[in-house]
């Protein structure tokens, strides 16, 4: 039996937080459903960190080879590239509607506290980018044990699905799609900014100094080995706010030091308004002529802010994080 | 807290250096050569897809081979700029090809997922 002791019928996307104590609740739950995939000959993809896939592989014993693994330490390292990789499965398995199912732990202890805001952002866009996939499982794991009530409150509302100690029901908190308040959340103002906050207004003329400027205070702020990369975060989001943005727009660069290291962030504002929530998490394909700024942002930055409202403009926000000595 | 600049403040503009975008073409009776050296961002696009044009105007020409071997940073406004070089060339049925790219450009096509479009070995546009 699954975790929640009844099977998706009801021929739609089911997105469902799975809520567990510990280890062996963990491994328990998680296999039952990977099993009953493999048993209904449903194509499953699993992305876990590395540890808990090497329990799952030894606990699953020959059914491990019927399932796909994936890293989600690497993959989700930046919490936009995780759809994208969902939408690939699906692409390649779920043709004629055939029935799919996925594990994706995208949210674990000891996320720093923006990861798990766009984690929670990531969460709430599954199901907008997935509403369309009838016959598309995914299980979410959460550590009740490990993760703060806030971030478990935030599952109950992006989950439709929530399943605790073996029962599954719908989440009474559930917030729907609830897309538009998700992107019209104020970003915080920078904290402590070592250096100061670095500003620049520009136009249409001075992308390639605001970027040139961008790698050298990159540099001095110890990010030399980024430079290149802020160098092309900057880029894109500059000459985005030119072609996209309209009103002043501004580009904002600083550093912050937390509990996990110093983070360089490099940040666009304009007054325009974004309306797809998934932008930047559209794989580009073959010779498609735009669409790839942001989605390649995504691939170079370590963590990136989106937010749009008619009342607060644009703002874009990369992170880049030094790296752990 | 906040610095602030104008780009072109005195202060901030001697770090902004040389000029960002070379091009150089030349051409003989079947073939064009557009070699990019620098930057390749929306402002240097123009001056690009003109080059193209004044190439593709060239009656006996077959083919434009793009060089961006001395290309240091392209992004997406760039690489749009090439697929419409591609794609003008094709609709002009003249085969237009990148040969040969530096690898700060390889890397850029690839997270673009164009490695295969406009990779050293893609096929042309026919396909």
């Amino acid at each position: 039996m699954s975790p929640s002791g009844q099977t998706g019928q009801t021929g739609q996307f089911r997105h469902e937080a799975f809520l567990y104590a510990d280890g062996a609740e963990f491994l328990r739950g998680t296999a039952a459903f990977i099993q009953d995939a493999v048993a209904a000959d449903e194509p499953i993809l699993v992305v876990l960190d590395s540890v808990k896939i090497g329990a799952l592989r030894s606990t699953l014993g020959a059914s491990a080879d019927r399932v796909q693994f994936a890293d989600m330490g690497s993959i989700g390292h930046n919490p936009a590239r995780i759809i994208p990789a969902w939408r690939s499965f699906v692409d390649e398995h779920g043709r004629g509607g055939r029935r799919l199912r996925g594990i994706g732990e995208p949210i674990w202890p000891g996320r720093r506290p923006e990861q798990l805001v766009e984690c929670r952002h990531h969460e709430a866009l599954l199901n907008v980018a997935f509403a369309d996939t009838p016959g598309f499982w995914l299980l979410c794991p959460y550590d009740t044990a490990g993760l703060a009530t806030t971030v478990l409150d935030g599952a109950h509302g992006t989950h439709p699905f929530i399943d605790r100690h073996g029962h599954a029901g719908p989440s009474d908190r559930y917030v729907g799609a609830g897309f538009d308040s998700l992107l019209g959340e104020p970003l915080r103002a920078p904290s402590s900014p070592s250096l100061g906050v670095t500003r620049y207004d520009f136009d249409v003329h001075d992308l390639a100094i605001v970027r040139h400027l961008a790698a050298k205070e990159a540099i001095v702020a110890g990010f030399g080995g980024r430079a290149r990369d802020v160098e092309l975060i900057v880029g894109e989001l500059t000459t985005n706010s030119v072609r996209h943005g309209q009103g002043d727009r501004t580009l904002r660069i600083w550093t912050e030091t937390g509990d996990h290291g110093a983070t360089l962030l490099v940040e666009v504002h304009d007054d325009g308004l974004l309306t797809d929530p998934l932008v930047g998490r559209y794989e580009p394909i073959g010779r498609q002529i735009g669409g790839r700024g942001l989605w390649i942002v995504n691939q170079v930055c370590d963590l990136l802010q989106i937010r749009s409202s008619p009342a607060l403009g644009t703002t874009v926000r990369a992170h880049i994080f030094a790296a752990t000595p | 807290m906040d610095r602030q600049h104008r780009p072109h403040d005195r202060s901030t503009s001697d770090l902004a250096g040389e000029p960002t975008l070379t091009i150089s073409s030349h051409s003989d009776e079947k073939a064009a050569v557009i070699a990019l050296a620098g930057e390749l961002d929306l402002d240097g696009t123009a001056r690009f897809q003109q080059t193209v044009l004044d190439a593709l105007a060239t009656e006996t020409i077959e083919t434009i081979e793009l060089d961006l071997r001395k290309l240091r940073f392209i992004d997406s406004s760039g690489l749009q700029a090439i697929l419409r070089a591609k794609q003008s060339a094709h609709q002009a049925g003249i085969d237009a090809r990148v040969v040969g790219m530096s690898p700060a450009v390889e890397r850029v096509i690839d997270m673009a997922g164009l490695g295969d479009v406009l990779g050293p070995s893609s096929p042309d546009d026919s396909s």
